[in-house]
């Protein structure tokens, strides 16, 4: 495994529980923190109260969007280095792409099926 | 002073003789002059003839009366008497005294006719001419000792002469000049003299003579006796002499006909005789040929002029003339008359305003003016005119046509008016006109009703759009959910009952179907959501990726997908994906059950059109569905049969009407579906073209 420290931001409990499901299941060792406010999240990075080797990123969320985050994270040299990947309900290819012009690494629509999720995480991980 | 017989009388000269002082000349006193000088000034003296006498060595000179005259007012009298001859004519010294020298030493007496003798009288050097005769003079002892001059002045004879001479010039200038025959006839002989020109015209030569008979001969043979008989009147002195004619001669010599006109006088002796008949000849042809044309041309005017007045009266519209400023009406036919509402005894040969004074203040008289000041030409349509109908005026409406009529001399003399009653035409038009506005106001508002009706259709339409959208993207959510929850379940058996497996089971086929529903509802709603983009799109670059994307479905079901050589066209690229994308799918969803489906993809381009053809050997339709397919949700099968949401063919028209085109369908039942799909080649708002 590449990454010990893996940060998910998404306001979704149900995916953060889904998300920690597969995670326990395929990279027990790997430590998880689940935050679903991405303005709070920014902050503890900056301040260092966080450190992560790789952020989980869902788009769709209040106070802060994912794409805003995105770019704020950008602007701090620190942090842009933080491989992000877009985890996000959308497969609409004009998202996607906005993502990618983020400098997100890689945008995941998030799957119907738990075995893909393992799999998809599994393949992003190791 | 002593008085002398010889000397007696004589007038001014005998008295002035009488006084001078002869003593101082070289003659010296009367006392002793010799008899013959004595004789000869007392002849000279008292002749009335002018007479003048040289005498003596010294020439000295005498002179009378008669001959004073010749000496002018103020010049050589009186001072000539007495004095020496070579002092008293210095100026034509040198061609007097040759002639006295001649005679005094000769004896012979001189004769001279109309000489020029220039004389000093009257203040100047005077020509003068005279006749005259130098005569020897003897003195008592024979010899010759004086000359006599015996003179008449006749400076007014050769005056008149000259005169005489030039005016015969100037007449046969004048006959040259204007061409003029001249002819002079000898009654006694009827032989002619004439001048060349004549005899030219008489096909004779110059030096040849003219006889009447063979004139006559030579003038047109139908006018032969009426010239003889002129002529024979001109020498009957009853006549007054007179003759003149008018003739035909043809040149004997060079055919050339000429029209002569004979002009003469006979004139008759005392015993009323003729005997003289002379004239002149004139070359008329010209004239006479001009006189014919004119004649034709007047004719022919006054035959196009009965014409048009003709024209005019049986036109079928209403025309008439106006003559000078008052626009006298001059002629005008019966429709003219209709129009005005006036008969022709009540307009014709009238000022227009005093037969017709209803037609006053309507800007007619102004109007009629300038036509006739500046030469206009003035075509109107729908003047309006009041005009008396059976004694009401009535509003009518009249096209009219006003033309300046102008004279010889291009100056406007009237004006020729040509009107067509509209009247009824213009109301009837107004009538349409009225109606049309009425219904184009109508239909406005209708317009401005269904313009808001399409605002509103259009916002309930985009707000539809919009809901679509949204609720379709904020299901996925959920359904994703359902769909991950109950496949977890599915996959977690050992805690269920065979009845809860199954339920879970429908759950989870349900849930799957609802989750692909949403996500095509959710696609074909972002079809025309936002403003789309053109770029060029090789068609046969997308095909190729659908190839690749349905590999798995292709190796299945050993299909067979054919294309070649489509084109690159303006497009929305993922567009172009989802509409093959859908067609495709359907081709492989749609097969037969008895063979390996066959897709084939064929294009042509015409006018700028690209029509491309996906056909397949599937198990078509029938051709009456052809375009309900096109529609949302509409399907022909049941879903147990074939899976699908009704959308995929729905979205495939929306993106050809994206992009300005159009997509139907052909099939039977049974015999595979054509999809044709008709798209513009290029696109104006093209990206990176």
């Amino acid at each position: 495994m590449q990454y010990s420290r893996v940060l998910l931001i998404d306001d979704d409990e149900d995916d953060q529980e889904l998300f920690l499901l597969a995670m326990k299941e395929i990279a027990a060792s790997v430590e998880c923190i689940t935050l679903d406010n991405a303005r709070s999240a920014l902050t503890q990075l900056e301040n260092r109260a966080l450190i992560a080797d790789v952020i989980f990123l869902d788009l769709n969320m209040p106070i802060m969007t994912g794409q805003q985050f995105l770019s704020e994270l950008n602007k701090r040299e620190a942090l842009s280095r933080i491989p992000v990947i877009i985890l996000s309900t959308s497969s609409n290819n004009e998202t996607i792409n906005q993502a990618r012009a983020l400098g997100a690494k890689k945008f995941v629509t998030k799957p119907s099926n738990f075995t893909e999720l393992k799999n998809i995480l599994h393949r992003i991980l190791e | 002073m002593q008085s002398y017989v010889f000397l007696t009388g004589g007038g001014e000269m005998g008295e002035r003789t009488r006084q001078y002082d002869w003593t101082k000349t070289s003659i010296g006193s009367p006392d002793h002059w010799p008899k013959s000088l004595r004789g000869i000034v007392a002849t000279i003296l008292s002749s009335r003839f002018p007479m003048f006498l040289w005498w003596g060595q010294d020439l000295i000179q005498f002179y009378n009366d008669a001959y004073r005259p010749s000496l002018g007012n103020e010049g050589k009298h009186p001072t000539a008497l007495g004095q020496k001859g070579k002092d008293c004519w210095p100026e034509i010294w040198d061609i007097i005294y040759p002639l006295i020298s001649q005679v005094l030493t000769t004896g012979e007496a001189t004769w001279s006719e109309d000489q020029l003798v220039p004389i000093y009288r009257n203040g100047a050097i005077e020509d003068v001419y005279w006749t005259f005769g130098y005569s020897p003079i003897r003195d008592d002892e024979d010899k010759i000792n004086g000359v006599l001059v015996i003179c008449t002045e006749t400076t007014q004879k050769v005056n008149y002469l000259q005169e005489l001479t030039k005016s015969k010039r100037e007449l046969e200038f004048a006959i040259d000049a204007a061409d003029l025959g001249t002819w002079d006839l000898n009654p006694r002989t009827n032989r002619f003299t004439a001048n060349t020109r004549l005899k030219e015209w008489f096909g004779l030569r110059p030096d040849e003579e003219i006889e009447l008979p063979l004139a006559i001969a030579v003038m047109h043979e139908e006018d032969r006796q009426r010239v003889t008989d002129a002529i024979l009147r001109a020498l009957d002195p009853a006549s007054g002499g007179y003759y003149e004619i008018e003739y035909r001669i043809t040149n004997p010599l060079t055919g050339v006909l000429r029209m002569v006109c004979a002009k003469g006088k006979a004139l008759f002796n005392e015993e009323s005789k003729p005997i003289r008949f002379n004239g002149t000849l004139q070359d008329i042809t010209e004239q006479k040929q001009a006189e014919i044309k004119e004649q034709l041309a007047r004719r022919k005017i006054e035959e196009s002029e009965r014409n048009f007045r003709n024209t005019i009266l049986v036109a079928p519209v209403a025309i008439c003339i106006f003559k000078g400023p008052q626009f006298v009406v001059e002629i005008a036919n019966e429709r003219m008359f209709e129009l005005w509402g006036k008969t022709p005894a009540e307009m014709l040969h009238k000022p227009l305003f005093e037969g017709l004074p209803e037609g006053r203040n309507q800007g007619y008289e102004e109007l009629l003016t300038h036509i006739y000041n500046t030469g206009e030409t003035h075509i109107a349509q729908e003047l309006s005119a009041k005009l008396p109908r059976n004694g009401v005026i009535e509003q009518h409406y009249i096209d009219v046509l006003y033309e300046p009529e102008r004279g010889a001399n291009g100056d406007v003399t009237g004006i020729i008016a040509v009107a067509i009653l509209v009247t009824e035409q213009v109301k009837a038009r107004r009538q349409i006109e009225q109606v049309v506005a009425e219904r184009t106001k109508a239909l406005a508002e209708r317009t401005d009703a269904l313009a808001e009706a399409n605002k509103n259709l259009e916002r309930s339409n985009a707000e539809l759009s919009q809901f679509a959208h949204i609720a379709s993207h904020d299901l996925q959510e959920p359904i994703r959910k359902v769909v991950t929850y109950a496949g977890m379940l599915e996959n977690s058996p050992q805690n269920m009952g065979e009845q809860a497996k199954q339920y879970i089971q429908k759950i989870s086929t349900a849930s799957r179907r609802m989750q692909v529903l949403i996500r095509d509802i959710l696609t074909y709603s972002e079809l025309s959501r936002r403003s789309p983009v053109f770029e060029p799109v090789n068609l046969q670059t997308i095909v190729g990726e659908m190839q690749v994307e349905f590999e798995l479905l292709i190796e299945q079901k050993c299909a067979r997908l054919q294309y070649h050589d489509l084109p690159t066209i303006d497009a929305i690229p993922l567009q172009m994906t989802q509409l093959f994308s859908n067609l495709i799918s359907n081709a492989l969803k749609y097969s037969r059950a008895d063979g390996p489906p066959l897709i084939t993809i064929t294009s042509s381009i015409k006018d700028q059109q690209v029509h491309i053809e996906i056909r397949d050997n599937g198990i078509g339709f029938d051709q009456q569905y052809a375009d309900h397919i096109f529609s949302i949700f509409q399907r022909l099968h049941r879903k147990t049969e074939y899976s699908g949401t009704g959308i995929g063919l729905a979205m495939c028209k929306r993106i050809a009407q994206n992009h300005q085109g159009d997509i139907t369908a052909t099939s039977e039942p049974g015999q595979g579906a054509t999809f044709h799909i008709r798209l513009p080649l290029r696109h104006q708002k093209t990206a990176g073209r």
